[in-house]
């Protein structure tokens, strides 16, 4: 499988088991608990550091220059820590301006970015645009900054994202592909100007799709006939998946942390689909499980097909998700990532031919947080984190 | 925008110093521009030969790459890495177009030469009029099963290239060309040319090199190209593409992701499928399904696979091949002739639908008989399991095959060979292929076949070879075999499954839908609990209620759809024959059997023996004009009585029709015997007209007296002259016909009541199961003496219009009226029984006794009431018109025992009544002492 020659011998590690908890929760959360390394963003950093044959001191000279402001020290500070495991960048300017003194292309800095867990380049937003254009065409941050200044309303206000979103981030990324020098981006600034926004257009297609698919009565995986669910049901029903409502997180676990950590609630799935705020990649996933991609297998039973063995199942699931997520501009699953690892256990049919993927999640998430009474799983109740 | 500008048309080009004269430019892609454009022959000048010229010359957004006035392709600084990278590019793509076409120039438009020109690069290709499949996709119109066949011969290419160790990975419809094709060959044999290699990589690059120049196309770029992951690439991609442009041909229009994300593509209303069958469509969807998985790894791994599976759509287009989804189109192409053909097909899958959890035990038993009796409800399971079977394809569940077995022709193999004659061999396959092909299918674990064998008793002659075939196909791992028959046969090695008959609730929802009343005679109820009569009743009992009696309409509607089945298997003469098979050597059977369950065979053969005797008669012609002329039909090739009651009564009757079986003494019986009163009356009907017929062969000039009487008795000549000879003979005729019809029935009415003595006399007092037994007995036999209620005109008024019969009014009108009176007189004897049987009665036992004592006396003395009735009238009838009365005296059940008695007097037959009178009256004085019956029901 791609994945698996992507990645490192922990992840394999963390592949190994996905397979090997098979649909037992128990053995997941062991698992997931105990044997699990997550990825940090140092990991990300470390290996970028190796591809690049940079060394620490020297990223840190050119962050400082990219930063005057700062402190070489707290610079040299935050960067230790980072590559210890501890922590990622403040924000998505910390994130790229890393990117730029790794001294990156365009495409190496969106992989970083991805895998980073900040998301690839969102062409769509000017911002990115000259950003990813500068790092590919080999300027400096200073020269992406002075070219950000030569764009009109760089920072918006955009026209407002419609219902029926037509321009997506892969069409910019192919007119980008042929811009060779600043001229050429400003007119593809100009000519894309009605275009530009902040929010994922391609992602909140699949977003509309899967959600309506949840709400709109006779849906096969979604509403009863005659039934159509309000957001805040299909929220309860769908997504919260025993995962706690309290807002606190100090009991918790760095792992359940980083798993509750923006669980979507009612409030932003009404705002993903009201387009005030965008369409995040773990709503996305959560959407995928509940519907089970849109797919609830009565075209396999109709056609009389044999059904795909579970490994068949699970690896086309992967693909699937890995499509979605590439198209939408989405890292792709990593099972160093803790809720990318659950996503990928939640994917993988059991024993129990019945149990829908959301079952599969739903169960293990109420061990990890304690929430469950035991009943559904074979054992334990406790939190074992 | 393309701002590329073109050369010219009628453009003078030099390459390697021979002159091109472009003549268009034929297509634009993202690195070069195609011309078509000639050259002169060198030896013969004026003689154009034509060729396609390739001009490097990428498109550049800002117009980068440009020509010059001089027609020179220049570059500015920024567009050099372009055109750099685009160079490299085309020069490779040169490479391998001659290294394809070296290798496999079939499979390769030809590639002559490239060269440098005007500051870029020019390739020569040969131009054999082409044209690229988005252009013929765009004009649509072209048939599914041509665009099955081009993606086939594509696949070819794609083969080929892939057996030159390179992938192609630019697959679209822009780079597909088709050539032109012979006039008249059909399209399925255009070939397909791949180009533009530009894209093309080997394996071994694929794994060496980190930066690729991969051309990425939404839809056809397969997601491992899109994804980047170049580990993943290989001929599934290519295969990919394909399949993609498969869908983009269902759809109309190039598809696009988000939905669905997984599960079948939405081609339902594909145009191009619109009238497929159910295999088609499937074959359809397995090649989407499988050729657009997003995994590389679930995908056709080779183009030879898609291949295989485009192979067997095609065959399933054109119904070719032995292969399972061909067995299910051939099954499924004769159920639907069956259904337009059998009237009571429509009915199959209600009767089925009702039954369903029946077929569904009978689909988990595996292979077994269904045994039941005629009417059952075997055929009828056996087309449920046909339709359920075929509703929906699937090639992990058997097909189901419907065979009657009366279609069996004597020797071996006759199920292979009925299947193989349902297929078609396929393209180039012989008929021992076919053959080997169905053996391998059938033996094959998952999907197969189940057999559905109708009627084993239908198979004509010694059926060891079939029983043999049947055994050996039950063995085979890929077939569930059910056979239906009446008794289960051990030689099958077959477990016995029983048909149950419906249930109550069945039959009452079944005449609900229809808004039929169910019948009123708990016989008739009963008799409907068989699919068959139960189908036969609602239609009968909503076309025709009250013109006839329930059972009679039913038992017309049995019978004339059983001739019309017969008539369609063997023709019109064939029709004819099972015609007089049920209207007269059926009821001759009945009637025959009298209150027995079977005719022993040497009655039956004499009967048939009575019937073929009459064929040739003028008397026979006469009573049924439809056979005038036919007697060679009829006869039907025998030559003498015993060929003709092979070609009647065990062809027709027994095989064919199922209305008489055999059983193990070599007895007839009827199908069911509740119809054999009413048959045996049409006997008497039959023989009635039959000796109307004797009459006019009497008298030559009969239908033209007929109309002289007529005419005359409307002038009232009659009246002033009286009755005439032809008036008296004809009345006697009637006379004796109405008094065959009235003692027929007494006769059957004093058969029912002997059987219900009987019993009452053999009934232990007190018990509640052996009352309860013959309570039953007595609701069956009080339904059949209602089914056979006389009717018709009064005795009286009968006796007055026949005053010139020779029978005395009073002979007449007892005649007439002795069922009716007979009827009154059981029912209170009936009534005596009941109060002083029944288990709690408080009479003791001499009382009982007593009572069926006085009804056995009764009965007895009605029998020889009749029989002197009977004698008398045969007595007093003219001439022979008293012999259908002998006839009945020799051949009714009741009066057997008097048959010897026919040489009485006037004198004796007077004293003989006037005692049975004296007896009666006796009989019904002790009966009415006994304190059971009121005085009002004393008749």
């Amino acid at each position: 499988m791609q994945e698996r020659q992507q990645f490192t011998a922990l992840s394999e590690q963390a592949w190994q088991g996905i397979a090997a908890s098979g649909n037992r929760p128990a053995d997941a959360v062991r698992f997931f608990s105990q044997r699990m390394v997550p990825r940090s963003f140092g990991d990300v950093l470390r290996a970028a550091m190796e591809r690049q044959g940079m060394d620490e001191r020297t990223l840190v000279g050119r962050l400082t220059d990219l930063r005057p402001g700062v402190k070489r020290d707290s610079l040299r500070r935050r960067l230790s820590a980072w590559l210890n495991g501890g922590g990622q960048p403040a924000d998505r300017e910390e994130a790229v301006q890393i990117c730029f003194a790794l001294g990156l292309s365009g495409e190496a800095a969106d992989e970083f970015l991805r895998c980073g867990g900040e998301g690839g380049f969102h062409l769509r937003e000017p911002r990115e645009a000259a950003w990813r254009y500068c790092l590919s065409a080999g300027k400096s941050y200073g020269e992406a900054q002075a070219l950000l200044t030569r764009l009109p309303n760089a920072d918006g206000p955009f026209p407002a994202d419609g219902e029926a979103p037509s321009v997506f981030t892969r069409t910019l990324l192919d007119q980008l592909a042929a811009v060779n020098s600043d001229e050429d981006f400003l007119r593809f600034y100009e000519e894309n100007l009605s275009g530009f926004g902040r929010l994922h257009n391609t992602a909140y297609r699949y977003f509309s799709r899967f959600f309506e698919e949840l709400t709109r009565p006779s849906a096969p995986c979604g509403a009863e006939e005659d039934e159509a669910y309000s957001v805040e049901k299909a929220v309860e029903l769908y997504l919260r998946l025993n995962v706690p409502l309290s807002r606190g997180t100090k009991s918790f676990s760095d792992l359940q942390k980083a798993i509750k950590r923006l669980w979507p609630n009612a409030t932003a799935v009404k705002n993903m689909l009201s387009r005030r705020a965008d369409v995040s990649r773990k709503t996305l996933l959560l959407l995928y499980v509940a519907t089970e991609g849109l797919d609830d297998g009565a075209v396999e039973e109709a056609m009389g097909w044999e059904p795909d063995s579970p490994d068949e199942i699970f690896e086309e699931h992967v693909w699937n998700i890995n499509l979605m997520l590439h198209d939408c501009g989405f890292s792709p699953l990593d099972p160093r990532v803790p809720f990318d690892w659950l996503i990928l256990y939640s994917l993988r049919p059991g024993d129990d031919e019945d149990a829908s993927m959301s079952d599969r999640l739903s169960q293990v998430l109420s061990l990890l947080f304690g929430g469950g009474d035991g009943r559904e799983v074979d054992e334990g109740g406790a939190n074992p984190c | 925008m393309d701002v590329r500008t073109a050369l010219p048309e009628g453009y003078e080009l030099t390459l390697a110093g021979r002159s091109y004269r472009i003549a268009e430019c034929e297509g634009r892609g993202a690195s070069a521009l195609v011309y078509r454009a000639f050259y002169e022959d060198t030896a013969q000048p004026g003689l154009l030969r034509r060729v396609l010229l390739k001009e490097l010359f990428p498109w550049h957004p800002d117009g980068a790459v440009f020509r010059d006035e001089s027609g020179t392709v220049r570059c500015r600084r920024e567009g050099e890495a372009l055109l750099a990278t685009h160079r490299q590019s085309f020069l490779r793509a040169s490479r391998i177009h001659v290294q394809l076409q070296s290798a496999r120039a079939d499979k390769t438009p030809v590639s002559l030469d490239t060269c440098e020109a005007l500051g870029t690069l020019f390739s020569i290709m040969g131009d054999s009029g082409c044209e690229t499949l988005d252009r013929v996709m765009a004009r649509g119109g072209v048939p599914l099963a041509v665009m099955a066949a081009w993606l086939r011969n594509l696949l070819y290419t794609l083969r080929a290239f892939h057996e030159q160790g390179l992938l192609h990975l630019d697959v679209s419809p822009d780079n597909i060309l088709l050539a032109s094709l012979d006039q008249g060959k059909p399209e399925k044999y255009r070939e397909l040319f791949l180009i533009d290699y530009n894209s093309a990589w080997s394996g071994v690059e694929l794994a060496q090199r980190q930066e690729l120049l991969l051309s990425l196309k939404e839809p056809w770029s397969a997601p491992e190209l899109r994804l980047g992951d170049v580990a993943s690439v290989g001929p599934a991609s290519d295969v990919y593409s394909v399949c993609m442009i498969f869908l983009q041909y269902l759809l109309g229009y190039p598809p696009v992701r988000h939905t669905p994300l997984r599960g079948l593509p939405p081609i339902a209303g594909a145009p191009a499928l619109a009238g497929c069958s159910a295999v088609v469509f499937h074959q359809v969807a397995s090649i989407l399904r499988r050729g657009l998985k997003a995994s590389p790894g679930q995908r056709f791994q080779t183009a030879q696979e898609a291949i295989d599976a485009f192979s067997e759509l095609l065959e399933r287009l054109e119904h070719g091949g032995v292969t399972h989804g061909a067995l299910w189109e051939a099954s499924a192409a004769r159920l639907r002739a069956e259904r337009e053909r059998m009237p009571s097909a429509a009915e199959w899958e209600e009767l089925s639908e009702s039954r369903a959890s029946l077929l569904d035990s009978l689909e988990a038993a595996g292979s077994c008989q269904i045994t039941g009796g005629s009417g059952a409800g075997k055929t009828t399971l056996l087309a449920g399991l046909w339709l359920r079977g075929l509703r929906t394809y699937s090639p992990a569940r058997p097909v189901p095959v419907y065979l009657p077995l009366c279609a069996w022709d004597g020797t071996a193999d006759f199920v292979e060979r009925a299947i193989l004659s349902m297929l078609s061999p396929g393209e180039g396959k012989t008929f021992e292929e076919a053959r080997h092909g169905l053996t391998r299918l059938l033996d094959e674990p998952g999907g197969g076949a189940l057999l559905l064998l109708d009627g084993l008793e239908e198979a004509q002659g010694d059926a060891d070879l079939l029983r043999a075939e049947l055994r050996a196909l039950a063995a085979l791992r890929g077939v569930t075999l059910i056979v239906s028959t009446r008794r289960a046969v051990r030689e099958l090695g077959l477990k016995e499954v029983p048909v149950p008959p419906l249930t109550e609730t069945e039959v009452a929802a079944y005449l609900a839908r229809r808004s039929v009343e169910p019948p009123e005679g708990e016989k008739l109820r009963a008799l409907l609990c068989t699919p068959v009569f139960l189908s036969v009743y609602a239609r009968t009992e909503k076309r025709s209620r009250g013109e006839t009696g329930e059972d009679e309409a039913l038992l017309d509607d049995y019978l004339d759809s059983l001739v019309s089945a017969a008539g369609e298997a063997l023709g019109e003469e064939g029709a004819l024959r099972a015609r007089l098979a049920v209207g007269m050597v059926l009821p001759l059977f009945a009637w025959k059997m009298g209150g027995r369950p079977s005719l022993v065979a040497e009655s039956a053969c004499r009967a048939a023996e009575t019937c073929f005797a009459l064929l040739p008669r003028r008397r026979f012609r006469r009573a049924f004009p439809q056979y005038m002329g036919r007697t060679r039909a009829l006869l039907g090739g025998a030559r003498d009585a015993d060929d003709w009651f092979g070609l009647v009564v065990r062809d027709l009757l027994e095989r064919r029709m199922a209305l008489v079986w055999q059983d193990g003494q070599g007895a007839y019986h009827l199908f069911h015997q509740y119809f054999q009163p009413i048959l045996a009356r049409r006997w008497l009907t039959c023989r009635a007209r039959l000796r109307r017929g004797t009459l006019r062969t009497l008298l030559p000039a009969g239908a033209a007296l007929a109309v002289g009487i007529a005419a005359a008795a409307a002038l009232g000549l009659l009246a002033e002259r009286g009755p005439s000879a032809v008036q008296r003979q004809q009345d006697a005729e009637l006379a004796a016909t109405q008094t065959v019809y009235a003692c027929g029935l007494l006769d059957l009415q004093l058969q029912s009541q002997d059987r219900l003595l009987t019993a009452a006399e053999d009934l232990p007092p007190g018990d509640e199961a052996a009352w309860e037994a013959w309570t039953d007995l007595l609701a069956r036999e009080t339904a059949l003496l209602e089914a056979q209620d006389s009717g018709g005109e009064e005795a009286e008024a009968l006796a007055e219009r026949l005053s010139a019969s020779g029978l005395s009014r009073e002979t007449m009108e007892e005649l007439f009226t002795l069922p009716d009176k007979n009827r009154g007189e059981w029912a209170a004897q009936q009534a005596a029984l009941l109060r002083c049987l029944t288990p709690d009665a408080p009479y003791p036992e001499a009382d009982r006794r007593s009572v069926l004592a006085a009804c056995r006396g009764l009965w007895e003395v009605r029998v020889r009431e009749g029989f002197l009735l009977l004698s008398q009238a045969a007595a007093e009838l003219p001439g022979d018109s008293g012999e259908p009365l002998l006839a009945l005296l020799s051949d009714g059940v009741s009066w057997r025992a008097y048959a010897y008695q026919t040489n009485l007097d006037a004198e004796g037959y007077a004293r003989g009544l006037a005692a049975c009178r004296q007896e009666q009256g006796a009989l019904w004085s002790e009966l009415a002492g006994l304190g059971l019956l009121e005085q009002e029901e004393l008749p």
